[in-house]
């Protein structure tokens, strides 16, 4: 007869390199393109060197995920098998990598699905590529039960961190901070004339956000015209004005934004002044985003002009960075939350074998005596005792079976009760470690 | 109706702490945004404006008339009105971050309005004029207009200065933009002024048949004229010279308090609420 062995403790290793452990330069070596995820996938799982992978691959770090197939699978195989695929043995070590297991795996994932151990705290974007990770696997076939169900919590975790916190309220780069202070001006902006000056990074980031905000009447203007309408075409817009006229014209915008690098002043406090008087002191908005300052500072003190550079912005986006810093202790809370319902669903799967064999006991003691007086009484009356008897097994095993799923248990009394049920109703069966 | 004048006077007493209660609800929430409190402070509002529409329910049954026969009858009338829009404006905008500082408005109205209630001559004017109903009703309206009015502008020059200043503090982050504060006290103050033409119209016309009890040099007369005559000059300005934004907020918080004082410490030097006599 084969002896009962308790089923294993929760068996998940997660390793990688983040903006924590590695500078970007070794992060670069281990990018994985999803192509290259999905070859990797199915190398590690085809080969049953695991169970269940997960990678995750963005610009700040590469993450496993994983179950092992076997007991002696190490996280340094795993650093290993990552290193090895994009063949970076020369540049990227073991001692670059981080590994955490069982809970400390699970904490870790909640954490950078909600964006807490994000480079810029509580960035949005990483839920969306933790998903497209969990896509790719589940694509491949490399989940199972444990990462399935890591991956819902995590973004159950994220979505309270969302709703629950600020976590992810606020600015906090330069360019959307210039559109939050825009809205905190204008109600509208979909009715706003804006002029953008230049057709860089800086503008076109300024321009995304202000088209998320429903901004559509954006005019380009650039020293080199292609440049505008390159960036026009990517807003989906074909308001262009030469570099040499737009200050004729700058009275028909509500909000300016300079983004000219390396240039210094291109418009001076007089220009501004003409054009308010040209808008009857109508609220302007004007966001000087270039280094040097491409705007003459003493505009700030015209009437009605609101002149922002970029350190003015930078004080919101350093206000806004605190805020979400002091939403921390809120977010560790829902994770542990989280974190402890997890563990409690990964406590059930080890009792379910437990439990089947309890059911299967009684009712083959419950099979065994209704063969005794099957020829003893009618079928009716075998009928009524096989209900009746259904019945009594259902109400004795109830207590057993929801002490077993305590959801207040941890690994230690888990395995203590099993211990003991096992014992006393004398379970021995080969089909429990699972 | 038994018991009548002690429930007013419990709930005259009552009110501005209930005010008061209300005003740190909104508050609170105003500095720590929590969705319970955004609940509660809105139920407690409506609970405490169906408190206040009793008290001018016994007020009217108690002296046979409509609460606006003395200024600390307009006074408390004013305020429920004032509770009454913003309830509006809340409920349909979704707004609510400044409901703090309308209640306060609210809060001072029925504060002076509790504390002398009982002590001015509750009937002293003749409130079954037709005439003179309409000059009241439409002044207790043209004077909440501009009250709210008052406290939208007061924010916009708040707020104003906070983005001129670079202070990006909670203020930054709570009250609405520039823009709907200054629409929201440019329709308040465009309604006020409609009614405050009724109002001096009506009791322009009222005069001749008040049986020389009231003249024209009438000091809240003269006092709603200049009020008037402020929101009159700040429309024209915007109408004419475009003025707008922190200079019509100046102008119509001035409009605010002389309208205030007008109703209140001119009383003081009054032993009657429309003589100086």
């Amino acid at each position: 007869m084969a002896t009962w062995q308790f089923p294993p403790s929760m068996n998940l290793i997660a390793v990688g390199v983040n903006h924590h452990t590695a500078p970007i330069e070794l992060r670069e070596r281990l990018a994985f393109t999803s192509e290259d995820i999905r070859k990797f996938l199915r190398t590690v799982c085809d080969g049953r060197l695991l169970s269940e992978a997960l990678l995750l691959s963005t610009c700040n770090r590469t993450e496993l995920y994983a179950v092992p197939a076997l007991e002696e699978i190490q996280p340094a195989h795993l650093k290993d098998l990552l290193i090895e695929h994009k063949d970076a043995r020369k540049v990227v070590q073991r001692e670059h990598f981080f590994s955490l297991w069982a809970c400390g795996a699970v904490k870790h994932f909640f954490e950078v699905a909600c964006g807490a151990d994000s480079m810029i705290l509580g960035e949005s974007q990483i839920l969306g590529q933790v998903k497209d990770a969990y896509r790719l696997a589940a694509e491949e076939k490399a989940t199972g039960t444990i990462l399935n169900k890591l991956c819902h919590a995590a973004f159950s975790v994220a979505k309270r961190v969302r709703t629950e916190t600020k976590l992810t309220d606020g600015a906090i780069s330069v360019s959307y901070a210039a559109v939050e202070l825009a809205r905190k001006i204008f109600s509208d902006l979909s009715s706003k004339h804006i002029l953008l000056i230049g057709a860089g990074e800086t503008a076109e980031l300024a321009a995304m956000h202000l088209r998320e905000k429903n901004a559509t009447r954006i005019t380009i203007t650039n020293r080199t015209p292609e440049h505008a309408e390159a960036l026009a075409r990517k807003i989906g817009t074909s308001n262009i004005i030469t570099f040499d006229y737009f200050r004729e014209r700058l009275h028909e915008f509500d909000i300016v934004i300079s983004a000219v690098s390396s240039v210094g002043e291109i418009v001076s406090a007089h220009t501004i002044e003409l054009a308010m008087q040209k808008r009857r002191r109508e609220p302007m908005l004007i966001l000087d985003l270039g280094v040097p300052r491409n705007i003459d500072p003493s505009a700030s003190s015209l009437y009605n002009v609101f002149l922002k550079d970029i350190d003015d912005l930078k004080l919101i986006t350093e206000k806004n960075l605190e805020a979400r810093r002091k939403e921390l202790p809120k977010v560790a809370r829902i994770i542990e939350e989280e974190l402890i319902a997890f563990e409690q669903w990964h406590n059930t799967l080890q009792v379910a074998p437990t439990i089947r064999d309890l059911q299967a006991k009684f009712e083959a003691v419950k099979q065994q005596e209704l063969e005794r007086v099957r020829s003893k009484v009618s079928p009716e009356q075998y009928a009524m005792m096989e209900q009746l008897a259904d019945r009594i097994i259902k109400k004795l095993l109830h207590f057993p079976i929801s002490t077993l799923k305590s959801p207040i248990d941890n690994a230690q009394t888990i395995q203590s009760k099993l211990n003991l049920i096992r014992h006393i109703f004398a379970l021995e069966s080969s089909n429990t470690d699972q | 109706m038994p018991y009548m004048f002690e429930s007013l006077v419990v709930i005259n007493f009552c009110l501005p702490w209930l005010y008061v209660l209300v005003f740190v609800l909104y508050i609170v929430e105003f500095f720590k945004s929590n969705t319970f409190l955004q609940r509660a402070k809105r139920y407690a509002l409506a609970a405490v404006s169906g408190i206040h529409f009793i008290h001018l329910v016994l007020l009217t049954l108690f002296y046979g008339s409509l609460p606006i026969a003395n200024v600390y009858q307009l006074l408390t009338t004013v305020a429920f009105t004032l509770v009454i829009v913003y309830l509006f404006i809340e409920l349909s905008t979704g707004e609510s971050s400044t409901g703090s500082f309308m209640l306060l408005a609210a809060l001072t109205f029925q504060s002076i309005s509790s504390l002398f209630l009982f002590s001015a001559s509750p009937t002293e004017l003749n409130v079954r004029s037709p005439l003179l109903s309409l000059h009241i009703i439409t002044a207790i309206l043209g004077y909440s207009s501009v009250a709210i009015a008052g406290v939208y502008s007061s924010l916009y020059m708040a707020l104003f200065r906070q983005i001129r200043a670079n202070r990006f503090g909670t203020l930054f982050d709570r009250l609405p933009n520039l823009e709907t504060l200054e629409k929201m006290s440019l329709h308040a103050v465009r309604i006020g002024f409609i009614f405050l033409s009724f109002a001096f119209i009506a009791g322009v016309m009222w005069i001749p048949h008040s049986q020389g009890r009231f003249h024209f040099t009438d000091a809240k007369l003269i006092g709603l004229i200049m009020v008037w005559l402020i929101y009159g000059i700040s429309l024209l300005l915007r109408e004419r010279l475009g003025w707008q934004g922190q200079r019509m907020a100046v102008l119509f918080t001035l409009g605010f308090l002389f309208s205030f004082l007008s109703m209140t410490v001119l009383n003081l030097f009054s032993p009657r609420f429309h003589s100086l006599n």
